[in-house]
């Protein structure tokens, strides 16, 4: 087991990631503390999605190792990792199309049921009562997010700006204690834009640390405390916003030279 | 208001319905006793087979799996002399172990593979009854018992027979029912409308899958237990493909969106072959007619016809996709251009 720094949350030490002969991550080392707010940022292609995809194990490392909290988590199914306190959300709006805003949610709390399938079955006082409890808490969820009004609506149907939203509100339903965030913004207006980063700096403050991969570079800057830069699957630079803005590699990287 | 109207509608269906089930093999003949009991038995396997597909499978190895059912209450019964009541819950979990086998492999495959897998786990099934003395080989079982009596009700008849598989298969249907509308049920549907999201969100998709398909095998097992001992024999030739066929078509038929859709497939099927029962060589080209003509009128099946006599159709045609059901490569062309 990795020595256990209280401080750190994810820790990625050596991680490597080959597609054919074409490495998409390679070597990566990676400290997130409690708490903060990461941005990871990089030209397309720089291999952000990959890492996210080996973090939430949906692809699995060649070498290196993940710790979440000190426990290794690599290599365990996405699920695993999921009840392990670590949820992402995906860059293509991910939702049940099919199902309204609520019951979304509510797919998402399947950990905090305590009555089993008998009394499902037999529609038993208890289940029925703790369904109806658990509905008034993702109403509670949608209302702090700023989307409880439309609770009703099918998923499907609502307009980008609320799908990413529900997307978030999804993931936090799980109660992680890391929440990934893959491009949240991508295809926003600058006003949604806005209203999602708000609601990211509020998600942090109820004590869920955030990673989260965005072009959008003034939305980033006004976000993260620190940026992680990638570039053809390395990292070339790390450190507050006003620096990287700054760093030679980094414009290099997104200019050429 | 209109709610209760529906609702009345609704229980006034389902009681007559009830009565007719009840009463209708009173007042018919010996031969459509007979047919009626095989129906029922099918209704309980068309839907069963419709429990496992929600997972996202069409499950070719069903008719196999019932007959898994049949040979274990026939094994149990002739050979070791067991109660018809025990061979009937051990024929379903015999039938369940074997799903929880194959799914191993099986589930690992998805759509047009899933479904050539289960396929030769089934015929490897048919093969193993037919080559091995101890199943009987291909002339299978004779003289399978009768259900022995239970409180002076004895089971001798085809009537009291007929009422016997009705009474276990409603109650089969019902605990179907009752699956598919708990939470268990609507995570299922999450799994087959969006499996990444599912695994994100910490469910756990490949024991829901498996669960699902040796559930809903068990049921399928039942069936095959009824099916033996109303017969009185199992042989290999009874659980060919063909029977897998007919239940196919009438999943297809009666539509896989509600639970009603294979009940009323069953019975559209039934009733299509006993008014061409003289022709009987001509009844799998009308199987194959019915499966066209089904999927160019009715894409949703024939449960699918009062929704859109009421002008609610969210039945989306073969050759018009919305544009939500984009193919995925495609998903780079239609993405959001954004800013760098």
């Amino acid at each position: 087991m990795y020595r256990n720094n209280t401080m750190q949350l994810l820790n990625l030490k050596g991680v490597n990631k080959f597609f054919g002969s074409v490495a998409a991550v390679q070597n990566f080392d990676l400290e997130i503390r409690k708490g903060e707010i990461r941005g990871l940022i990089g030209p397309n292609g720089a291999g952000k999605s990959t890492l996210f995809n080996l973090v939430s194990g949906f692809l699995r490392p060649e070498r290196g190792k993940i710790f979440l909290e000190g426990h290794e988590i690599t290599g365990l199914s996405p699920h695993n990792i999921a009840r392990h306190g670590l949820v992402r959300t995906f860059q293509l709006t991910s939702l049940f199309n099919e199902t309204t805003v609520l019951e979304n949610v509510l797919m998402a709390f399947h950990r905090r049921y305590r009555f089993g399938i008998l009394h499902q079955l037999m529609r038993s006082r208890k289940a029925r009562s703790e369904e109806k409890e658990m509905e008034g808490r993702a109403t509670e969820l949608l209302e702090m997010m700023g989307i409880g009004h439309i609770k009703g609506e099918t998923a499907g149907d609502l307009p980008l700006g609320f799908q990413r939203i529900l997307g978030v509100a999804i993931a936090l339903a799980v109660n992680p204690k890391l929440l990934l965030l893959d491009e949240p913004a991508a295809g926003l207006n600058p006003k949604e834009t806005s209203e999602m980063m708000q609601q990211i700096r509020s998600v942090r403050s109820q004590g869920v640390t955030v990673v989260l991969v965005e072009h959008d570079m003034k939305a980033v800057m006004n976000t993260c405390e620190t940026l992680t830069v990638m570039d053809f699957g390395k990292k070339i630079a790390e450190g507050p916003p006003e620096e990287i803005i700054t760093h030679p590699r980094v414009i290099e990287a997104y200019l050429g030279n | 208001m209109r709610d209760r109207r529906i609702n009345l509608l609704l229980i006034l269906a389902i009681g007559l319905s009830a009565l007719t089930v009840l009463l209708l093999p009173v007042i018919s003949s010996g031969y459509y006793r007979h047919i009626l009991t095989l129906t029922v038995i099918d209704i309980l396997l068309a839907v069963s087979f419709r429990a496992i597909q929600k997972m996202g499978g069409w499950n070719f190895a069903h008719i196999a799996i019932m007959g898994i059912g049949g040979y274990t209450s026939a094994l149990l019964t002739v050979k070791l002399g067991w109660s018809f009541w025990l061979g009937l819950p051990m024929g379903g979990i015999m039938a369940s172990l074997f799903a929880l086998l194959i799914s191993w492999p099986c589930l690992r495959t998805e759509g047009f593979y899933f479904f050539l897998s289960t396929f030769a786990a089934g015929e490897a099934i048919r093969q193993v009854w037919i080559m091995f003395e101890f199943f009987g080989g291909a002339n299978g079982f004779f003289g399978l018992p009768h259900p022995e009596t239970v409180f002076r009700i004895r089971f001798d008849t085809v009537l009291s027979n007929y009422y016997l598989v009705v009474a276990i298969c409603s109650a089969c249907l019902w605990l179907l029912y009752r699956l598919e509308k708990s939470r268990l049920g609507n995570t299922i549907k999450s799994i087959t409308s969006n499996p990444e999201l599912c695994e994100s969100i910490g469910i756990n998709t490949w024991a829901h899958k498996a669960s699902t398909f040796i559930v809903g095998s068990f049921f399928t097992g039942v069936a095959g237990v009824l099916f033996a001992h109303y017969n009185g024999l199992v042989t290999p030739k009874e659980f060919s493909v063909l029977y897998t066929y007919k239940i196919i078509t009438a999943v297809i038929v009666g539509g896989t969106a509600a639970f009603s859709g294979p009940i009323v497939g069953v019975i559209f099927l039934t009733g299509l072959t006993e008014i061409f029962r003289d022709l009987e060589q001509w009844v799998p080209l009308l199987y194959g007619i019915v499966i066209i003509g089904i999927l160019l009128l009715f894409p949703e099946g024939l449960q699918s016809i009062p929704r859109r006599l009421r002008g609610k159709s969210s039945v989306k045609k073969p050759f018009h996709r919305k544009s939500r059901d984009v193919p995925e490569q495609y998903h780079a062309a239609i993405e959001p251009k954004r800013g760098e």
